[in-house]
């Protein structure tokens, strides 16, 4: 296979598995002829507006076959699509158009009201009214050779930023096809695989659904919205769809192990369970075994700057003990050291920072030259830069890396990458606070809930109602703290700063009603 | 005697569900026939939800029932929970 970019991966497919379904959601299906040929119409339209090669397209879908041709259309155009999630608020939706200079949305609905300075393309072609001969069956194909994105990059994937901004991460052509063609040869994917698409298009992982689907020829399965929050539905979906490959957060799994009656499903087809983003639970990781013991289990591990970096296959000595599982051992070509404070290799077997090295890591943050250096350094092997995780990790005896924390604030909440910077400063925006800490507690399934330390300032009441509405539009869902906790003052540290640790000793108390079902 | 258990099932539900579960500014509670998705439900408070209902009403919810339909609003949920008494 003769393959060079992301658009000559699905002129590959339609070559060879032109016939095959591509996506099939909900009573929906495309085959990979036909995506090929509609998302060649959609960079027509696209071009039309000014996409191109240098130029950021916001795609902002929830999932649909429309929202894979949208995708393809914008590669096809060279210009670098920025996944916009329609929960977002309206003003963190516009600080991604701004921060990413884009002049043109793409959506299944009009971007809200608030979001302002762009071209809006709304791609449906889904309206029967289109298919039978409407406007856009007008449009011609973009012909000619798909031209390259600039500096190669191929999505900006915006996750939460300290400093009260999120931040764009570069994705490259090369990261995601190095990515997809070691997990469609880890997986052994063909074909015949039907893989479904659970992750939200602005997680780096449903790159993996859709790269690697396309990479051999199977068929993508997006897992409608509607039911993303029902276990059982998810679970059925599973049986029902005929899914051979899933792929998403732990918690996604662990939802469906306690409420999704696995064992009434038929799994027959199901072969890889894999999952990443967040810690796996052992507990849950051993009830998955047990009840899908036909599927392989795989955690793959890699923060989205450097996209999947080391992969671990689960063994039967891995099931048969409690421990943490291991994040195991960097993906093909992919180099990784384990450093100090001072950035020097601790000596085998200590924990340090996990710095990596390789095709998939990122090229930097879009427009944001001092995050850049200060994340991406040069390799300690002098070639290239790495990234620098903010992981602490250590080396087992035998060769496999264990996962050990952060070395900074960074949250995990349901797969979600949260900085507590970020939310903080949502709050400081509210003139009645004084201080603001955001702090994470630990849960049995969703990895963290957010709890918000506040103090208000002397004769400015303020509750937890007020603080809600005030961050509702400023902040993601996702965002918002579970638990408010009103104090006169936070402690402090001798040097006058928060003292966080002292807030986290406090309510390092365990959840009091772990999410699960009654006996 | 159904209509009253079905009236403190409403108060009790509405009380857990904006005074404790949901991001929900207590001076603006949603009225009962209100898409709880848009008030910020989602996989993790519907989770704590349903534990709720099971241990505090006392009334078992099947996981294969629980669908969006159901969980849509405060009115669709008294409805089903008072079903499965």
């Amino acid at each position: 296979m003769n393959v060079d970019s992301l658009h000559s991966l699905l002129e590959n497919a339609a070559n060879k598995h032109g016939h095959r379904i591509a996506v099939e959601f909900s009573e929906s299906q495309i085959t990979y002829s036909e995506l090929l040929v509609r998302s060649s119409r959609c960079a027509t339209v696209l071009q039309e507006v000014g996409a191109g090669p240098g130029k950021r397209v916001a795609f902002c879908y929830r999932k649909s076959v429309d929202a894979i041709v949208t995708m393809f259309g914008i590669i096809r155009t060279g210009a670098a699509y920025v996944p916009i999630d329609p929960a977002w608020p309206a003003e963190r939706m516009q600080a991604v158009v701004d921060d990413a200079g884009i002049s043109i949305w793409t959506g299944s609905a009009n971007p809200p009201a608030g979001v302002t300075g762009i071209t809006t393309i709304l791609v449906d072609f889904e309206n029967p009214e289109l298919q039978a001969g409407g406007d856009r069956n007008r449009i011609g194909s973009m012909s000619g050779p798909a031209p390259s994105p600039e500096r190669g990059v191929a999505n900006i994937l915006y996750t939460s930023g300290s400093t009260g901004r999120p931040k764009g991460v570069e994705i490259t052509t090369k990261s995601l096809m190095h990515f997809s063609k070691w997990a469609a040869g880890f997986l052994e994917l063909t074909a015949e695989d039907r893989i479904a698409n659970h992750a939200p298009y602005n997680f780096d992982l449903s790159t993996f659904d859709i790269f690697a689907a396309v990479r051999v020829g199977a068929t993508m399965c997006p897992v409608p919205e509607s039911i993303k929050m029902f276990p059982y539905q998810m679970a059925k979906f599973i049986a029902d769809r005929r899914i051979t490959t899933w792929y998403s957060v732990p918690s996604a799994l662990i939802m469906m192990q306690l409420r999704g009656k696995l064992p009434e499903h038929d799994y027959s087809r199901l072969r890889h369970v894999i999952f990443a983003g967040e810690v796996m639970p052992k507990s849950a990781l051993q009830s998955l075994a047990r009840e899908l013991p036909q599927a392989s289990l795989a955690n793959l591990y890699g923060p989205t700057e450097t996209n999947v970096c080391t992969c671990h296959a689960c063994t039967a000595a891995d099931l048969a003990d409690d421990g943490p599982l291991p994040i195991g051992r960097p993906i093909d070509d992919t180099l990784i050291w384990i450093v100090d404070a001072n950035g020097r290799p601790v000596a085998r077997g200590e924990a340090g920072e996990l710095w990596v090295a390789g095709p998939t890591v990122t090229t930097g943050y879009f427009g944001d030259a001092d995050l850049t250096s200060s994340r991406c350094v040069p390799a300690p092997n002098g070639v290239g830069h790495c990234y620098r995780t903010g992981d602490r990790v250590r080396l087992r005896p035998d060769g496999v890396l264990m996962f050990e924390g952060r070395i900074d604030r960074m949250i995990k909440c349901r797969g979600h990458r949260i900085e507590p910077g970020e939310i903080e400063a949502a709050l400081h925006r509210h003139p009645a606070v004084k201080q603001a800490a955001v702090i994470p507690l630990a849960d049995p399934v969703f990895g963290s809930r957010l709890k918000a330390c506040i103090a208000a300032r002397e004769g400015m009441p303020l509750g937890e109602p007020e603080l809600i509405a005030f961050c509702k539009p400023l902040i993601p869902a996702y965002m918002m703290p579970d638990i408010w906790h009103f104090m006169d003052a936070l402690p402090q540290t001798d040097r006058g700063k928060i003292d966080l640790q002292s807030l986290v000793r406090d309510n390092s108390r365990p959840s009091a009603s772990p999410p699960g079902p009654t006996p | 005697m159904r209509e009253q258990m079905a009236t403190r099932t409403r108060e009790q539900l509405r009380d857990y569900l904006f005074g404790t579960l949901m991001p929900t500014d207590r001076g603006a509670w949603p009225a009962d026939e209100a898409s709880l998705f848009d008030h910020g439900m989602d996989s993790l408070r519907l989770m704590q939800m349903l534990v709720y209902v099971e241990e505090t009403l006392k009334v078992r919810l099947p996981d294969e029932e629980v669908t969006p339909e159901r969980i849509e609003s405060v009115n669709s949920l008294v409805e089903w929970i008072d079903s499965r008494r």
